[in-house]
């Protein structure tokens, strides 16, 4: 069975809240898909207008933004500050969203083309120095 | 530096889905996100991983991460929204996506497992995550670590990291993440990914 409870968040517990899920058994549940930012304002808003998730009001002065809605994952933007590897190939999705209105969704995003960074380009881990977890990590 | 005009910020549709438009777009951070048409009020994600061993992968998720595959059609169309990337000669002859979830179908994340195609499969072609790309939280930390072990996955218990580098795993997820909780670990992927894993979040 899956429980769900509810989590205050600070001082903004009365307006906002976040329901998480608590495996109790042995099904695991994926909890939260992080995303890295160059610009953390600018991905916030384009989640918003993109994708209808709302910012966890909470969190955005910490600069690591929790998003989602109420009864969907949350997706957190964390900022790309360290090094890391070049832009995605486009036709390799990270995320894929479901949207109910793809048509305002497609405007939206496309409002944001201007907010693109060059600078969200990042620089490549070797493998071999990736093989191990506590590498990179020890080097952010 | 790549000039952002280079960038194939919004692409075309690829392909059209009950004659609604797919597309594809940047987020700012360069991240590209695939949007589908789904019949819900409420937005749904999923998460994809484009592995070389798809079947290694798919062993970790059910093994280590407890998720369950899913394979009903129905649940496969309308949550979890599973789809060959046809934009891509290549990828659209791969074997179709293998998609993973947790308890709950409603309302609950899938990650979809996705094999590179061959002429990529020997190259690393997507950045080399430094913190974990998602948070699973699962009954028994011990057992998915071992089980992570056995697969050959590379883990580090967050107690071993150092007070900066847990420092990183501070998402602010309000709960849903660990801070720092006994218990958790980071498993990273042989393609680069990393996972963070935790125990069930207790009860206030």
């Amino acid at each position: 069975m899956l429980r769900i409870c509810q989590r205050r968040i600070g001082a903004a517990a009365t307006r906002y809240s976040v329901r998480a899920r608590c495996a109790s058994t042995a099904t695991g549940e994926l909890t939260a898909v992080c995303l890295r930012a160059a610009d953390v304002g600018s991905s916030v808003q384009f989640y918003a207008d993109a994708c209808q998730f709302k910012a966890n009001p909470a969190q955005s002065s910490r600069a690591r933004v929790v998003m989602g809605t109420p009864l969907q994952p949350h997706v957190a933007l964390r900022p790309a500050a360290e090094a890391a590897a070049p832009l995605p190939p486009a036709n390799r999705p990270a995320v894929t969203v479901g949207v109910s209105n793809l048509k305002t969704a497609a405007r939206n995003a496309k409002r944001h083309e201007g907010t693109l960074r060059a600078f969200c380009v990042f620089v490549l881990w070797p493998c071999s120095q990736a093989a191990r977890v506590g590498v990179p990590l020890a080097r952010m | 530096m790549i000039a952002s005009s280079s960038l194939p910020a919004v692409t075309e549709p690829a392909v059209r889905t009950r004659n609604v438009p797919d597309f594809v777009a940047r987020d700012p951070g360069g991240n590209v996100l695939e949007f589908l048409h789904v019949f819900r009020r409420n937005p749904v994600i999923s998460l994809n991983v484009w592995v070389r061993d798809a079947g290694k992968m798919a062993d970790f998720c059910t093994a280590a991460l407890g998720l369950r595959p899913v394979t009903d059609a129905t649940e496969l169309t309308e949550l979890h929204l599973p789809r060959v990337w046809t934009g891509d000669a290549a990828a659209a002859a791969l074997p179709a996506p293998r998609v993973f979830t947790g308890e709950a179908a409603q309302h609950s994340m899938s990650l979809v497992v996705r094999e590179l195609p061959p002429s990529e499969a020997g190259e690393i072609v997507f950045p080399m995550e430094t913190v974990p790309i998602a948070c699973v939280r699962v009954a028994d930390v011990g057992a998915s670590q071992r089980a992570a072990a056995s697969l050959g996955f590379e883990t580090t218990p967050v107690e071993a990291l150092g007070e900066a580098e847990a420092a990183q795993l501070h998402y602010g997820l309000a709960g849903t993440a660990t801070t720092g909780a006994s218990g958790s670990f980071l498993c990273m992927h042989e393609n680069g990914y990393v996972f963070e894993v935790s125990g069930p979040m207790k009860m206030q």
